[in-house]
């Protein structure tokens, strides 16, 4: 008899782990993608910087356009990935209108994503500094395009 | 945020083209004037008037782009006429409505003269002698100097009439009552001319201008009182946003809750941008009044406004504080 409410107890106790590990995971998970996007978007921030200061002439060295160009490319590649489901509480300024009108948030996305490419293809075509200062202002209203309605006010 | 970026963009244009086209069958018919004319003096008299007023039309359109005429009385919606008014502006006090400043006689300004204009922008006066709401920033725009205000008159004379009927003000009571406004001013309203400081540099001196008067910076980055008067030993040091969640921020050079880290490149770059020194964006108000007035700017006066703004006397604000240290964290 209390061998068999061993084994119960034991496949009970088992049970319940398999079944509460993802939900503990995706709590973690949660946590840590919200943490993650937030540096990636602080990334996207650094790079846009570095070319603002040459693009405002207080640099000289352009030996960095380039990857900062495609860094800012290959983050906004992945940024839609980092917004799943079931990341729209906890420590973030994600707004749930993010989850709700996905497409018009995946399209906002698209935009920047194509203003970066732009200001990739400035940097690599010309180099001209005025040009990659009009290129950058653009990517920076499709920033701000898909903050307004898709981020907290700060 | 899409509809008001392409809404500021083609109104943008829109202007640019008011600005000049209306004057074009004018300067032919001057054209065919000159040519007739055959005395040489009367031919400079004519040159001149004609240069005087459509230079005076573009001094007033910058006027109106530094002033933010636009973003206030154009309605966000798309395709709405351009300064036809209708914008609902949401206050504690109630929800106003911009008014149409086209020429339109009836729903517009088109029958007034230049003395109701200046009496409407310096005095907050309407030509029927009613007190507006200090919605309307006149108590900025008091000491505009009279040259810019006929500027701007000539130039809202020149763009596009439309005849959007003006909506009624939405008031909460007490201040729907016709004496509020009155009282306002009488408590808290005073006309005080400009003075150009001679220890201060031409810069800080344009900066000072543009940002006090033309720009009114201070309707919305100085804490205001519970009657909604601006607090003057507290200017520009931000407050808590009085209708949502945000916040403004404190534009004096306080290193923690201020710009104080800022340079002065980093203040031009932002109202060319609209970018942070941080790398980040500037969104709602802010990035409207970066796309139709601090990026039609000239660099010279952007950079006027930077060395102004640095001359102030930093202000700690508690309540914003906060928010800037976990800034890096805001994202």
């Amino acid at each position: 008899m209390v061998r068999k409410n061993l084994l119960i107890s034991t496949i009970l106790a088992l049970v319940l782990f398999i079944i509460g590990l993802p939900a503990v995971q995706a709590a973690d998970e949660a946590k840590d993608v919200i943490k993650f996007r937030q540096n990636l978007m602080k990334g996207i921030g650094a790079h846009i910087n570095n070319i603002a200061a040459v693009a405002k002439g207080k640099i000289s060295f352009q030996g960095n356009l380039v990857s900062d160009a495609q860094g800012i490319v290959n983050g906004l590649a992945t940024t839609g990935d980092l917004f799943p489901e079931g990341t729209e509480g906890g420590k973030t300024n994600a707004l749930s209108s993010i989850w709700e009108d996905r497409a018009g948030f995946e399209k906002t996305l698209r935009e920047s994503s194509e203003k970066a490419e732009q200001l990739l293809g400035v940097i690599q075509d010309s180099g001209d500094i005025k040009e990659i200062g009009v290129a950058l202002g653009a990517l920076g209203k499709s920033c701000g395009k898909c903050h307004e309605p898709y981020r907290k006010k700060m | 945020m899409n509809l008001i970026g392409r809404r500021c963009k083609s109104h943008l244009e829109n202007m640019r083209a008011n600005t000049y086209a209306p004057h074009f069958p004018k300067l032919i018919v001057f054209g065919i004037l000159l040519s007739t004319c055959s005395s040489l003096g009367a031919r400079d008299i004519v040159a001149n008037e004609i240069e005087k007023d459509s230079n005076s039309i573009i001094r007033g359109g910058y006027i109106a782009r530094t002033s933010n005429c636009i973003s206030c009385h154009t309605d966000v919606k798309d395709g709405s006429p351009l300064l036809g008014g209708g914008r609902p502006i949401i206050t504690k006090f109630g929800t106003f409505f911009s008014p149409n400043i086209t020429a339109d006689p009836i729903s517009g300004i088109g029958q007034w003269t230049l003395e109701d204009f200046r009496n409407a922008l310096t005095q907050g006066l309407s030509p029927q002698g009613e007190h507006y709401y200090p919605v309307f920033p006149y108590t900025s725009f008091s000491a505009m100097s009279a040259a810019d205000s006929e500027d701007l008159w000539r130039y809202l004379k020149s763009v596009q009439a439309f005849k959007t009927v003006n909506r009624k003000h939405q008031i909460k009571f007490p201040f729907s009552l016709s004496l509020a406004p009155r009282l306002w001013k009488m408590a808290f309203f005073s006309f005080k001319p400009l003075e150009f400081n001679p220890k201060k540099s031409l810069r800080w001196n344009r900066g000072m201008y543009i940002v006090e008067v033309l720009g009114h910076c201070q309707e919305c980055h100085s804490p205001r009182n519970f009657m909604g008067a601006l607090s003057k030993k507290t200017a520009y040091s931000g407050a808590k946003h009085p209708t949502d969640n945000g916040y403004i921020p404190n534009i004096t050079p306080d290193p923690t809750s201020g710009i104080g880290h800022w340079d002065e490149d980093d203040i031009s770059w932002f109202l060319e941008t609209g970018f942070l020194p941080d790398g980040d964006i500037t969104s709602g108000v802010m990035a409207e009044i970066v796309e139709t007035a601090t990026s039609q700017l000239t660099t010279g006066d952007r950079q006027a406004i930077a060395t102004f703004l640095k001359s102030l006397r930093p202000i700690k604000n508690p309540s914003l504080e906060r928010e800037t240290e976990n800034a890096e964290e805001d994202w």
